[in-house]
């Protein structure tokens, strides 16, 4: 999945289609994994030996934008 | 270019979405934030860090430490207030990594700082945010929000920059 605009710049907006709500995992620009919840996410990742990815979470389709961590 | 590591490291903002219902939404929400690495025991775990120049810790979603091994258990504990709330956060000294953006030729920085676990992350986009005490004083940070983009440089940039008397990081 692409996840860069043309600008070059990463977009969490690309994924929220398909992820809402999800911490994914990444490796580039390709999901490796996605679940809603970060442990079980770490853990399919170790039983798959994979440890080259990086995680981000997608908001929510009506999540309020986050200022600072509130 | 600035000794083995390349500097400077200029990193692209990311885009985050925004609410459909938002004043704001013609404009992109773009994050300063950067690819950092937690080293542990169990081996490295990848997040994207937003580089917040109005904190004053590293801080970090608690289910980092548990990926990479960081046991919190014997953790000194604070209580921190963020918006919406306060928060438990556990200390401890943990070892990070920064590598150049893609296309930059250099050797990753690894380097040692107060890490400060959330019992609860409030579940941004990023997994960490990387404060002054611990990021500001490791590196000189300079952000455009017209370029959106931030650039990364050694930690007496600042000072050569300016002239003023560095003062190496503890």
């Amino acid at each position: 999945m692409a996840t860069e605009q043309s600008s070059g710049r990463f977009s969490v907006a690309a994924l929220q289609k398909e992820y809402a709500g999800c911490w994914v995992a990444l490796r580039g620009t390709t999901v490796i994994e996605a679940n809603a919840n970060p442990y079980d996410l770490v853990a399919q990742l170790r039983r798959r030996r994979i440890k080259d990815t990086i995680i981000l979470r997608v908001p929510d389709v009506d999540e309020l934008e986050t200022v600072g961590l509130g | 270019m600035d000794g083995e590591h390349g500097f400077p490291w200029v990193f692209r903002y990311i885009e985050e979405p925004r609410h459909p219902g938002s004043l704001f939404r013609e404009r992109p929400l773009l994050r300063p934030a950067v690819p950092v690495t937690f080293m542990g025991p169990d081996g490295p775990q990848q997040v994207f860090a937003l580089v917040d120049s109005g904190a004053d810790h590293i801080l970090a979603a608690p289910w980092i430490a548990q990926a990479v091994g960081i046991d919190l258990h014997q953790a000194p504990e604070e209580p921190l207030k963020v918006a919406g709330g306060s928060h438990q956060v556990k200390f401890v000294t943990g070892r990070l990594e920064l590598s150049p953006p893609t296309g930059t030729v250099g050797v990753p920085v690894q380097w040692e700082a107060q890490i400060g676990f959330f019992d609860t992350w409030p579940s941004p986009s990023w997994g960490a945010v990387l404060g002054q005490f611990g990021f500001f004083d490791r590196f000189t940070v300079t952000m455009s929000r017209q370029a959106t983009m931030l650039a990364v440089q050694d930690w007496d940039e600042f000072d050569e920059r300016f002239g003023i008397p560095g003062v190496p990081p503890a």
